[in-house]
């Protein structure tokens, strides 16, 4: 490939790193702390590229035809535009996580007399943890909606630096005191409840939550937690 | 949302072209047609028909399968470029100050001391695996022996501190599984070094990596052309083959699950060969891997550690990224050589220390 021609890939490139850190895209993908190292990164390409059109006295130079490659990623990021990661991931990894990773040894007992916001992945952990922390406590959930053998389930996906190290964790949905309707698939929720006491212990099988309110949430600009 | 991207084929054509066209002789040597500008011309268009794609081929790119290797794909790709630019920064800064004169004088004359001293040196160096192989090019091409670079660049992304802590919090403070992949991977690349180190007369057939010295026709004198000079050169190569790594990284992780994987847990020499393979092939950040690792619950500690071990070591963006910055030929003996000392050299630490 001629360096004209790597001059438009490295600004499309750059371009579409640019597009995905502004607009918060990046969330999909990565860390959300990767923002600006991102916005900084599809800058420097940007000008990168523009050097080869200020700096003339450069001669052809052929490079490998991998470089084409790189096309790959900004047709994709045009013409797929893909989601983040959702149901499809979470029924493949569900509670895959061994609960000791988020078990942390001295978990401060989570307030009695008011509701409290609980990751998914800490709710799962916590309740694996023989649920201590979490028995007769009123939680919040926020997750997207499976159904699976006539019960349904809030999921929500969890990475450490990308999406290709997402894992995910479910909590059933029983009904409580009060009779809620059941959401449709891949809705956000945001579940009001208290842990079915001994489900979830040490992973065995799904925590559960006895929920008494359920109301429906756009999806949150982080969808990992 | 795709504003920015559109103005980028409107605008590129002015910019990119006319300068050819102003000086049409020397961009095509040897050759008689204008395949700069068709070339230039493919890539506008490849871009421009990616827009209306997504209407049209709406249904089967919205595939659940499809949808989700695309935005493991992505994640993979977004994730690099900010390391990648970082280690295409450092590599032009090395090849803008560092001289042959510093190189000299840090590091010891004897190479089989310089190794270590390399591997050492890759605390410092706190990124993902991406970051250290333009890295790795720009300190060969400064007179750093290749033996060298090559154990700074598989010492760097498994021994720094961010690594350190983030297995660390994996793993709960398990100090000895921490220690035993410093150590494991410390030796591996150590005794990568010393068998380039020791090998290189020995064996003709051993292939050193191709140090291209980037500049060397046209990146003028000046430190700030040789920088923009190298970063040119370590920029695209070692990015395209970092996609071509992340389009197979990105189908494993989606479409093999990790049951598979799990159903040989307990067979030992199975067990270690699978995680060994699978470390390869899923191609994690070296920041990120522990908490997978530690997620295999049903394999031993000493697999585990191969996972953890392997995986910044090689794994197939970075062998895709090596063939392109290094040469096909070093590569296509370089990385099963790692792959195995690196699966032997964890088994014989997770046995001692776990």
């Amino acid at each position: 490939m001629n360096r004209n021609a790597q001059a438009v890939v490295l600004a499309a490139l750059g371009a579409l790193t640019l597009r995905v850190s502004v607009t918060d895209e990046h969330t999909r993908y990565v860390n959300a702390a990767m923002k600006w190292p991102l916005v900084v990164s599809g800058v420097l390409m940007l000008l990168l590229a523009l050097s080869r059109v200020l700096r003339r006295e450069d001669g052809g130079e052929p490079t490998t035809p991998a470089v084409w490659v790189l096309l790959l990623p900004v047709v994709v990021g045009l013409a797929v535009q893909p989601a983040a990661l959702g149901a499809y991931v979470a029924d493949r990894r569900v509670n895959d996580v061994s609960a000791q990773q988020y078990d942390e040894p001295a978990v401060d007992p989570l307030p009695r007399d008011r509701t409290t916001d609980v990751g998914l992945a800490e709710f799962v952990s916590l309740a694996a943890g023989y649920g201590e922390a979490l028995a007769g406590r009123e939680v919040r959930l926020v997750g997207f909606v499976t159904h699976a053998d006539g019960a349904w389930f809030v999921n929500r996906l969890t990475i450490s630096c990308c999406a290709a190290d997402a894992s995910a964790f479910r909590v059933r949905i029983d009904a409580g005191d009060v009779r809620v309707d059941v959401p449709a698939e891949k809705t956000w929720v945001r579940v009001v409840g208290r842990w079915a006491e001994g489900t979830g212990v040490e992973g065995v099988d799904l925590p559960a939550l006895r929920a008494s309110a359920v109301e429906e949430v756009p999806a949150p600009r982080q969808p990992y937690e | 949302m795709s504003m920015i991207l559109i103005t980028i084929p409107a605008m590129a054509p002015s910019r990119t072209l006319a300068p050819w066209r102003a000086r049409p002789a020397p961009s095509a040597p040897g050759s008689t047609a204008p395949p700069a500008d068709r070339q230039v011309w493919i890539a506008l268009l490849v871009l421009l028909a990616a827009v209306p794609a997504q209407r049209l081929l709406a249904d089967p790119l919205g595939n659940e399968a499809f949808q989700a290797w695309a935005t493991v794909f992505l994640a993979i790709v977004v994730q690099s470029i900010p390391f990648l630019v970082l280690g295409v920064l450092l590599s032009g800064l090395i090849s803008a100050l560092l001289s042959e004169k510093v190189v000299s004088r840090v590091l010891p004359r004897n190479p089989l001391l310089a190794v270590p001293v390399a591997g050492i040196a890759g605390v410092g160096l706190p990124t993902c695996e991406c970051a250290a192989v333009p890295v790795a090019g720009g300190l060969a091409r400064r007179g750093v022996p290749a033996a060298v670079a090559l154990t700074f660049l598989l010492a760097a992304p498994a021994v720094n501190p961010a690594v350190i802590v983030s297995t660390a919090v994996a793993f709960q403070g398990r100090t000895d599984m921490v220690l035993a992949r410093f150590v494991a991977s410390m030796l591996v690349a150590v005794v990568i070094g010393w068998i380039y180190v020791v090998l290189t007369r020995r064996v003709p057939a051993l292939r050193l990596p191709r140090i291209a010295e980037a500049g060397h026709a046209h990146g003028g004198e000046s430190r700030w052309g040789r920088f923009v000079a190298a970063a040119w050169h370590d920029a695209l190569p070692a990015a395209g083959f970092l996609v071509i790594g992340a389009v197979i990284a990105a189908a494993i992780n989606v479409f093999v699950p990790l049951d598979v994987v799990e159903s040989v847990a307990d067979q030992w020499l199975l067990a270690v060969v699978a995680l060994a393979a699978f470390a390869f092939l899923v191609a994690l950040c070296s920041e990120a891997d522990a908490f997978i690792a530690v997620s295999l619950t049903a394999f031993s500690d000493t697999a585990k550690l191969v996972f953890l071990v392997v995986g910044p070591a090689m794994d197939v963006k970075l062998a895709a990224m090596e063939a392109g910055q290094f040469g096909r030929a070093f590569a296509a003996q370089f990385v099963p050589l790692v792959l195995v000392v690196a699966t032997v050299v964890a088994t014989v630490v997770g046995t001692v220390l776990l």
